[in-house]
């Protein structure tokens, strides 16, 4: 026994012989029976602790060793992913009534509450960010916190067939606009109403018109809208059908609106048009022809459609070339390598087979790895949807890829 | 033949086995057992509520005693 290689070596490391070794583990490991005999457990400090089991003895590592050995997984931990099914039905049933009251608090308490559980699937916003790429108007709203919230509502639907989901978001931060902006008086609870008609339903009153010219006019856009005069004046039956208790609210906003516009457009007086972006934006497009714009006569018709395709190239979260960090969102782990050479090489493996892929520098207390990630999902559930589009594992890699968070 | 302290034994042990399992080979202790590191690869489960469990990959350190309990009375 003392021709055992780890004898040997543990006797070079105490500086003894190995029969002195190999006593001194028997003696070790007599001292462990005798404890796990008497008591059912023995302390070996710095290696752990053996237990006395029905099966034999068995062996609880310090946890300090168990980290040692798991270091390339050590800052992974398990991740639940939660089914996405109830998110627009909850939306739908529970806010109009908060709505109709004017009070979210009552009904806003456990929204608030199922919201945050959806936090951190809404917080990445893939939808609003495609959406802001689409829509190029919707920018020019942010100049108060309520017409912020109002962009995303007007994206979102992106038709009018469900009214309710227009309607929700909006009497939602309705409530939170009264509850910050108590004292702003019509012109501003106009506003997020004036929203939700619109992108409830696209034609209908004269308030969806006058309204936004109230809310987003204040400080510049005053002059820019016509009289209200000339605005269509008959009201949505079918809202007045569907929630009556509006019928006296909705006339007071409007007539509240009217004249609010009516006073705020007439000092400034000067009818001007609204939005004139598309002939602006082409501006930074013309590369191509910079001193051939004066001769010719179409040019301009060249430039806005040279400006819409640039911003509408879609974000393929599987398959592209590599992964954008600032991008952030979650990507499949494939692989955890010492080696950044080795990582870059399976990352690129995957790049040729056509799937975004890339390495993500991960830094523990003891070392450093190379995580090769494919795929970049802006929510995990999107990514496990995905998971019957992914690659095969490479031959030498054990196990089922890992979901990960790729700015962690 | 003197008698080496336990405490120095058990402290150059424990580095020893850490070096040589970082290896992956599997090291025997005379005496005591056979230590080596086995790993559990990611799983993915679905609850009943619908929603995925994701487990993370491990290397876990693995025992197998030479140690035998006298059978009790």
């Amino acid at each position: 026994m003392t021709n055992d290689p780890f004898t040997h070596r543990l006797a070079e490391l105490l500086n003894a012989e190995p029969k002195e070794v190999l006593a001194a583990l028997e003696r070790l490991a007599l001292r462990i029976r005798s404890e796990l005999e008497q008591d059912g457990i023995a302390v070996v400090e710095g290696l752990g602790t053996f237990r006395a089991t029905d099966g034999g003895v068995t062996l609880d590592p310090e946890p300090r060793l168990s980290r040692y050995f798991n270091r390339p997984y050590e800052s992974l931990k398990p991740v639940v992913v939660q089914t996405p099914a109830g998110d627009t039905s909850y939306q739908k049933t529970d806010i109009v009534p908060s709505h109709e009251t004017g009070q979210a608090e009552p009904g806003a308490e456990e929204e608030e509450g199922a919201e945050a559980e959806r936090a951190e699937e809404t917080e990445p916003a893939p939808v609003n960010d495609v959406t802001g790429e689409k829509e190029p108007e919707v920018p020019e709203e942010p100049e108060t916190p309520e017409e912020e919230t109002v962009e995303p509502e007007d994206a979102a639907p992106a038709g009018p067939v469900i009214p309710a989901e227009a309607e929700t978001v909006p009497e939602e931060e309705e409530a939170a606009l009264d509850e910050e902006v108590p004292d702003t008086g019509e012109p501003v609870v106009q506003p997020p109403e004036a929203a939700h008609t619109v992108s409830s339903n696209g034609p209908p009153p004269v308030e969806e018109e006058t309204e936004p010219a109230a809310a987003a006019g204040e400080p510049e856009e005053l002059d820019e809208f016509p009289p209200p005069t000339q605005k269509r004046e008959v009201p949505d039956e079918a809202e007045h059908r569907r929630r009556p208790v509006w019928i006296p609210l909705l006339f007071f906003l409007l007539i509240g609106g009217v004249i609010a516009v009516y006073v705020l457009t007439r000092p400034i007086g000067g009818p001007t048009v609204v939005e004139r972006p598309a002939p602006e934006q082409p501006a930074p497009a013309d590369e191509p022809r910079p001193a051939d714009v004066d001769p010719d006569a179409p040019a301009p018709v060249d430039e806005p459609a040279e400006t819409p395709a640039a911003p509408e190239e879609p974000f393929d979260p599987l398959r592209g070339n590599a992964i954008h960090v600032d991008r952030g969102g979650y990507t499949w782990i494939y692989a955890s390598l010492p080696d950044m050479a080795a990582a870059e090489e399976v990352a690129q493996d995957f790049r040729r087979q056509g799937f975004r892929s890339g390495v993500i520098v991960e830094r523990t207390d003891a070392r450093t790895f190379y995580r090769v990630g494919v795929g970049q999902f802006q929510t995990q559930e999107e990514a496990t949807a995905a998971l019957n589009q992914m690659p095969p594992l490479p031959a030498n890699t054990p196990g089922n890829p890992w979901l990960r968070r790729i700015n962690q | 033949m003197h008698k080496l302290p336990q405490e120095e034994v058990v402290q150059q042990l424990v580095n020893l086995l850490q070096s040589e399992l970082t290896h992956s080979r599997p090291v025997r202790i005379p005496y005591i057992g056979t230590f080596r590191i086995v790993h559990h690869t990611s799983d993915i489960r679905e609850e009943k509520d619908g929603s995925l469990f994701i487990t993370p990959p491990q290397d876990e350190l693995d025992f197998h005693p030479e140690i035998e309990l006298s059978p009790e009375d």
